[in-house]
């Protein structure tokens, strides 16, 4: 009876049902009926090579992967970890080791001689189930990179963990379903909204706008010549009517020559950033497409923070030199408020107020003072969170991960454990968030830890201090 | 023995200190540099960035502000290099501080054991460790427990004129055997291991920052 208790404890090797080979914590992601349980070493370490010597990684990559000094320091900056260090797995240096072990034995000659004495190791099925369930636990905020003594920085090493991984077939089902439906799909979205269905939205959202301003406002709908392509993530006209509203009243008031787009041109989220160079760079070029179709002199994305990433990083390097400028909606709102071209009035908004910074907008995009230069121009009474800007914490739900229900308990419990004391201790009622992850993950996390507060953008109380003028509402030309 | 370690090999680890750093140095400094991966807050100009980096060189503040207990052991660890280094310069300068290279033998060995006991003490730091981190701090425990050894026996002068004839490339044997022999040993391996291990992270340190940190080829300015 006992041997066979003790059997039944077992985990099976390979279980159809989705329970993982390999266990890191009490969450899982890994599915075996969504991802191969074999056969995934040779595609892995095939990428591993190209990436190795790519022209982009090369040096960064090897870099990192030579030189951690194992102190440890990356653990004291990691939302995951910065209070609770009792799982190894979700240690950033542990989780950079996974592939640095490989990496080591297959590139170094120390490695190839000594392997386990410098911590070298072969790729095995098991260490990839490890990698799988590691690498998306990390959200690559890069907060960790900011304090390595060595410069090491951790996300690129999960990144590209996750572009050999991908290779080998384990790529996450809601970035395959999304990417698939962006590319090859008939309505060229992540959400696959049909056409007919944005517009119908679009409709609601000018009736919303003029029956709150009494005011012509309304969407430009693929309108070509017009300066500005505006591209938001989709998901906004799902689930963020008044951040959108808010950016077509700003376009408004600014007297903009702007348009939307619909098709490729609907949606500017681009999951390949998150796992997959070669569907990154489709989107990015599906994209660019488009605005050079419609003829805009600069192509603006929504509050979303990685699809800002994506094309600011990499649309050059994927599509050459480009004829438009690329910038995030906040950076234009900022503009037109310096230039004088639209007017707050930050006594609309009374209520306490703080910023979440995306960590792609502040970190990596260098846009911290301009998201608090608008915010502050639009409410009276702002507070900030400790910390914040640069040092900021992820929401717990970056690098793609707010997508995965199957991980929805951790991002609540651990990833967004930190995000939640922070949020307690400013005594706000409204949090800005100027990204469509963010704020998702943001009101999962206010939901599930019952705290009275509501997430915004930072555009839907832009929309509320907008002083407009009596002007001559302009004529829209709708292209079809 | 004292022939090998004395005339032999200083030329050997200086040959393999060379051309490591240089495999080294010249595959950073060569490899393409076209991913676009700032990270903020970038210092402004050169200025800013020789500020930024010769502040954490001085304070290690990034381990001080996070990881107290690592930092005393790394900053008494990198210091007393340091010393060791200028009361070697000083001794091939004709000036004796003897002083100097107690206060860096004992700090040296202090400091790595220290780090080596932390390493195996602290569960996080221990699982991320493998032998080698373990090998490269006993090394230098090593070399510093030798060192300390010698004190007293007036080693200054033996050293001075043997190193003189290294770098006049008239080298000759070391004349005192055993403790120094060994010494002079150890230290000519670690300059040839050195640009092959991680310890060569005073280099990579400006890559990760000036290169692969601040600098961006492909940046969307506009």
């Amino acid at each position: 009876m006992e041997k066979q208790s003790s059997q039944n404890q077992q985990p099976p090797k390979e279980d159809k049902r989705g329970t993982p080979r390999k266990k890191i914590d009490k969450y899982q992601l890994y599915r075996a009926s969504h991802v191969p349980s074999e056969g995934r070493v040779k595609p892995f370490l095939e990428c591993l090579d190209k990436m190795v010597n790519h022209e982009l990684y090369k040096f960064p990559l090897r870099l990192y992967l030579d030189t951690c000094a194992k102190c440890n320091n990356c653990a004291a900056q990691c939302h995951i970890t910065c209070d609770d260090q009792s799982n190894p797995h979700w240690l950033p240096a542990k989780r950079s080791d996974l592939l640095r072990k490989v990496y080591k034995k297959r590139y170094t000659l120390a490695g190839k001689l000594l392997g386990r004495l410098v911590g070298a190791q072969d790729l095995t099925e098991e260490l990839v189930d490890e990698m799988y369930e590691s690498f998306y636990r990390c959200t690559m905020c890069r907060r960790c990179a900011l304090e390595c003594p060595m410069g090491v920085d951790n996300s690129l090493i999960t990144r590209i963990g996750r572009v050999c991984l991908s290779a080998a077939g384990m790529v996450p089902n809601n970035f395959r379903v999304s990417v698939e439906s962006q590319l090859r799909g008939p309505t060229k979205n992540t959400s696959a909204i049909p056409e007919r269905a944005f517009l119908d939205t679009i409709e609601f959202l000018n009736e919303e706008m003029q029956e709150m301003t009494g005011l012509p406002i309304e969407f430009p709908v693929n309108v070509k010549g017009a300066d500005i392509l505006f591209v938001a993530p989709v998901s906004d006209y799902i689930m963020e009517a008044d951040t959108l509203m808010g950016n077509a009243m700003t376009f408004y008031a600014a007297k903009e020559n702007w348009t939307i787009a619909t098709g490729p041109g609907s949606d500017s989220i681009n999951y390949g950033l998150f796992y997959d160079d070669n569907w990154l760079k489709d989107i990015i070029l599906q994209l660019h497409e488009v605005v050079k179709e419609i003829g805009a002199k600069t192509l603006v994305i929504g509050e979303c923070g990685h699809a800002t990433k994506a094309q600011k990083v990499f649309a050059e390097y994927f599509g050459g030199k480009l004829p438009f400028k690329i910038k995030n909606v906040t950076e234009v709102t900022a503009q037109y408020i310096r230039e004088g071209r639209i007017r707050l009035d930050p006594s609309r908004n009374k209520e306490p107020v703080t910023l979440h910074d995306p960590c792609n907008q502040s970190r990596m995009g260098g846009l911290a003072e301009t998201l608090r230069f608008v915010l502050k121009s639009a409410v009276s009474n702002f507070v900030e969170m400790q910390p914040h800007g640069n040092e900021n914490y992820c929401c717990g739900g970056g690098g793609g991960t707010v997508g995965f229900e199957e991980i929805y308990d951790f991002r609540m419990e651990v990833g967004g454990r930190k995000k939640v004391e922070q949020l307690k201790a400013t005594g706000a009622k409204l949090l800005a968030a100027p990204c469509a992850n963010c704020k998702k993950q943001l009101r999962e996390l206010v939901d599930y830890h019952s705290l009275e507060m509501e997430v915004v953008g930072i555009h839907d109380l832009v929309a509320k201090a907008l002083i407009f003028e009596k002007s001559q509402p302009r004529k829209i030309e709708v292209v079809k | 023995m004292g022939t090998l370690v004395g005339v032999v090999l200083p030329y050997v680890a200086v040959l393999f200190f060379v051309a490591g750093a240089l495999y080294r140095l010249g595959g950073w400094g060569k490899a393409p540099k076209k991913l676009n991966w700032k990270l903020y807050p970038v210092p402004e100009g050169l200025k800013g960035e020789a500020a930024y980096i010769l502040e954490e060189w001085v304070s290690f503040k990034m381990l001080f502000r996070h990881n107290r207990a690592v930092w005393l052991g790394s900053y008494v660890f990198h210091l007393s290099l340091v010393g060791l280094g200028v009361w070697f310069l000083l001794l091939l300068l004709g000036a004796t501080v003897p002083w100097l290279v107690r206060v860096g033998a004992a700090g040296l060995f202090l400091s790595s054991a220290y780090l080596f006991l932390l390493r195996l003490w602290v569960p996080q730091i221990r699982l991320l460790s493998s032998p080698v981190e373990f090998f490269n701090l006993a090394l230098f425990m090593a070399i510093a427990a030798l060192g300390w050894s010698l004190m007293g026996r007036e080693m200054g002068p033996e050293l001075r004129s043997w190193a003189i004839s290294v770098l006049s490339l008239k080298p000759r044997a070391l004349t005192e055997e055993g403790t120094l022999v060994v010494l002079v040993f150890l230290l000519e391996f670690l300059l040839a291991y050195l640009p092959f291990s991680k310890m060569f992270h005073a280099a990579s340190k400006y890559f990760a920052f000036h290169k692969s940190r601040w600098l961006n080829p492909y940046e969307v300015t506009h």
